[in-house]
């Protein structure tokens, strides 16, 4: 009886094992594909030849802050200094409790104006405006805390561009980033979100807010998320393209139109997976309404965020992923299977509840069966072990695929010197760090069931200053 | 004794095939890996030879410029690839007189470059196209030969060329623009918007002629005509401003802002009384753009609209027209109606780099 249970079970698993390993490769193939796409048609284009285009949309880069006394300055000084035409830069701060604002006023010379723009979307009570006499893009909103999905839309009531760039207070954007994402929006109506690559800053130098000398960590959480991001980024978001099912745009950096933001709302309160649930709505809202709908991810465009570097934080952060994702998910049940919203509704909604949502719980419940197994003696041990070996080969094989197209496309490949690192950084992924990641997600699943909604804290190290012989890695090379 | 993971079906035959999928795995971890070491290695010295020679060209143009001697191409240059080739030489090309492209660009290896390019034009691959389009685009290579690429079946190719013929237009080319704007795909459309933008007075004839018409993206033309404002354009602007569109009234208004002429007024104050906000709010900038102090009371009024665009652009308007409008502006402060009042208040408040919300 216990050995037909755990062979029904282990049945279960490797079905499931192959739906999803099977259907990342397919992702891995339609990344590929799209890469050379992406490859052929930005061939030698000088990006900065949009620098001095006037028809260029007006862009509004939306910078939520909450305690970033550490960061705002460095952060709100490599905005401004984007390369983009035509650009204005929100600052929101969340009702900071350190001195935020004011490194803010007195870095950027700001000026109190007396508040007044409309409310299109809802928002905690703005406490002041500012404006800077030097950055004549530069706008500081003062706000009682609300929330990153409640700064968000206090920024979307002041922005005065046609699209809007959300990211984090201490993201770092490529100088060129802008002008590469803005694309889509360029060449396509029907464009309503678009993402790019993001990519682990922990480890580089930062001069002035700009990335100056890249390194993989040395470090293990640092390093195994550095290729975990590009996993997910490189292969993950551009095969999504394919497809057109891309339903994820990262809070870190994302470019959305304005209008249609406002039409539906703009980003809700009462989820903690904002970030995914405004591009869900508005692919759904879209979709209804016959208006633009489409969600594009742009290779190149670089974006750099720190990542947790403990334990406890990267927890409480996958957890939090796994509740927003469960909810956004549960919000939005009814475009399942549903033949109104196409391939959304047919594939990537079903992905995202089998694969990302339940894959958590089946990859436990195998674990857990195969134990049982052996301590039952019920497991033919070399079945076993060949079986582990070809799961975790075959994700081995897609991380490192990803790492390759990453080094064959990137305008700024990792070195050689860090090679060994990130790819033993791939295969320590799956001894633990997967194991740890199930057990967190399913801990999300499980509070998001209890009622939690809350974002817990992440502390924030800043970015590492260069040193006296650190200027350019290529120089050193 | 041990029980089977899968009794149901053979265990050899499903061992065979784990054995089988490990090994084909473990195959292409080792292709991948090898493919990874050499990509890497292969990139990065590519990355910085492209450096140095890059470096040593910068100073051999800077060397020709102080001593006016002739430049001899870098030696590294024909050992990069074709498209880092013709980055590198459009990177420089750029910040150079044009005597200096002509020295730089007259070379046996750039040559072959341009008859490559040429030859790239004529493929059947649109990429292959493309390339050959951008590579003689940044050589600098005049595009008098290659007009008809603006006819291409792919519209990256045609976008592409849109903006080469911009720095060389014929009158053909022109029209040809015109029509891409009207009936093209976006991306054609952006690039055709650009071109005409660059082209400048030079295509206000071919707008006008267009704005005669049933324009599809009159609103566009009528922007793009906003940087010209020749008074040529002024019937067309004024014949606009009673269309059903209210995304064409508000650009009619900001053409006949542009142009200013005697008329303007009266069309601006007109359409400040229009349905739809954004005409108002177009009207309302028009007015503080030819600086109509005697539309300060309508101005004023309009502190009052029901949306908030237009009290903006009627605030900023009254700012724009100097003493008497900032007078108002400070009367408004003590306005009954809270709107009025805020509104006043902001734009008093702001710094005059922050007036223009538009400006760029």
């Amino acid at each position: 009886m216990v050995a037909l249970l755990l062979v029904t079970v282990s049945k279960c698993v490797l079905v499931f094992f192959i739906i999803c390993n099977g259907f990342q490769t397919v992702l891995l193939v339609g990344a590929l594909r799209e890469m050379v796409r992406h490859l052929r048609t930005n061939w030698s284009e000088g990006a900065h030849r949009l620098l001095s285009l006037e028809a260029t949309p007006r862009v509004t880069v939306l910078a939520p802050a909450f305690n970033e006394a550490v960061t705002a300055a460095a952060s709100v000084r490599s905005l401004l200094t984007l390369h983009y035409p035509n650009l204005e830069v929100v600052v929101i701060n969340d009702g900071s409790t350190d001195d935020t604002l004011e490194i803010l006023k007195g870095e950027f010379d700001l000026s109190e104006v007396s508040p007044s723009f409309p409310t299109a979307v809802e928002s905690k009570p703005v406490v002041g405006l500012y404006r800077s006499t030097r950055h004549r893009g530069l706008v500081v909103l003062d706000k009682v805390n609300g929330g990153k999905a409640d700064s968000l839309n206090a920024g979307l009531n002041v922005a005065t561009g046609e699209l809007v760039c959300a990211i984090d207070a201490d993201t770092l954007i490529e100088p060129a980033a802008l002008l590469r994402i803005v694309r889509p929006f360029l060449t396509d109506d029907a464009t309503v979100a678009a993402g790019a690559t993001i990519r682990v800053v922990n480890d580089a130098t930062v001069r002035d807010g700009r990335v100056v000398a890249v390194r993989a960590s040395t470090r293990a959480l640092p390093g195994i998320q550095t290729v975990e991001y590009l996993r997910s980024f490189l292969f993950g978001r551009l095969g999504w393209n394919t497809i057109g099912g891309n339903l994820i745009v990262s809070g870190a950096f994302g470019m959305f139109r304005r209008s249609a933001m406002i039409d539906t709302g703009g980003y809700r309160h009462d989820t903690v997976g904002e970030d995914m649930e405004l591009v869900v709505r508005l692919r759904r809202s879209g979709v209804r309404q016959r208006g633009p709908s489409k969600v594009v991810f742009v290779p190149d465009p670089v974006a750099w965020t720190e990542v947790p570097e403990s334990l406890p934080v990267l927890a409480r952060q996958r957890e939090r992923w796994q509740r927003g994702l469960t909810d956004v998910l549960w919000r939005h049940r009814g475009m399942l299977f549903n033949p109104r919203y196409g391939r959304i509704g047919w594939v990537a909604m079903p992905y995202f509840w089998i694969v990302e949502l339940m894959g958590p719980a089946v990859e436990a419940l195998g674990l857990v069966a195969m134990v049982l197994a052996l301590a039952f003696g019920a497991v033919n041990m070399p079945f076993a072990v060949l079986f582990l070996l070809v799961a975790y080969g075959w994700g081995l094989l897609l991380t490192l695929s990803s790492l390759l197209l990453h080094q064959a496309t990137a305008e700024e490949p990792f070195q050689a010197s860090d090679l060994p690192a990130l790819i033993g950084w791939s295969l320590a992924e799956n001894l633990g760090y997967r194991q740890l990641t199930v057990a967190w997600r399913l801990k999300g699943t499980w509070r998001y069931l209890r009622g939690r909604r809350d974002w817990g804290t992440m502390s924030r190290t800043g970015f590492r200053p260069p040193t006296g012989s650190e200027v350019d890695h290529r120089e050193i090379a | 004794m041990t029980a089977l993971l899968l009794p149901d079906i053979p265990l050899p035959s499903t061992m065979t095939m784990l054995r089988i999928a490990s090994g084909v795995l473990a195959s292409l971890l080792l292709v991948v890996l090898t493919a990874l070491s050499v990509c890497t290695v292969v990139r990065c010295r590519r990355i910085r030879q492209r450096a140095a020679i890059e470096s040593h060209w910068h100073a051999a143009v800077r060397q020709r410029s102080i001593a006016n001697s002739p430049i001899e191409l870098a030696t590294g240059l024909s050992r990069l690839s074709a498209r880092h080739r013709v980055t590198a030489i459009a990177g420089l090309v750029g910040s150079l007189s044009n005597n200096m492209v002509a020295a730089v660009t007259d070379s046996a290896e750039l040559t072959e470059l341009r008859r490559r390019g040429d030859r790239w034009t004529h493929s059947r691959l649109w990429w292959r196209r493309l390339r050959g389009v951008r590579t003689l685009a940044q050589l600098r290579e005049p595009p008098r030969k290659y007009r008809r690429m603006l006819t291409d079946t792919h519209p990256e190719v045609r976008a592409e060329v849109a903006g080469w013929v911009a720095q060389e237009p014929h009158r053909s080319d022109i029209e040809r623009l015109i029509t891409m704007l009207d009936k093209d795909v976006r991306r054609c459309r952006f690039a055709a918007e650009n071109a005409l933008r660059t082209i400048g007075v030079a295509a206000v004839p071919a707008l006008t002629k267009y704005l005669r018409g049933p324009a599809r993206h009159a609103a566009v033309a009528m922007d793009i005509a906003s940087a010209a404002g020749l008074p040529e354009l002024n019937l067309v602007a004024t014949s606009w401003s009673d269309d059903s569109d209210p995304v064409n009234r508000a650009a009619s208004a900001a053409l006949v802002a542009a142009i200013g002429t005697d008329q303007a007024g009266g069309v601006l104050l007109g359409l400040l009384e229009d349905p739809g906000p954004q005409v108002r709010a177009a009207a309302a900038n028009g007015l503080g753009t030819i600086a109509l102090w005697s539309a300060a009371p309508q101005l004023t009024q309009h502190l009052h609209d029901p949306d908030w665009s237009v009290r903006r652009a009627a605030a900023g308007a009254l700012r724009e027209l100097g003493p008497v409008g900032r007078l108002c502006l400070r009367r408004a402060v003590d306005d009954p109606d809270g709107r009025a009042a805020e509104m006043a208040e902001h734009v008093l408040d702001l710094p005059q780099s922050a007036l223009n919300p538009r400006a760029r």
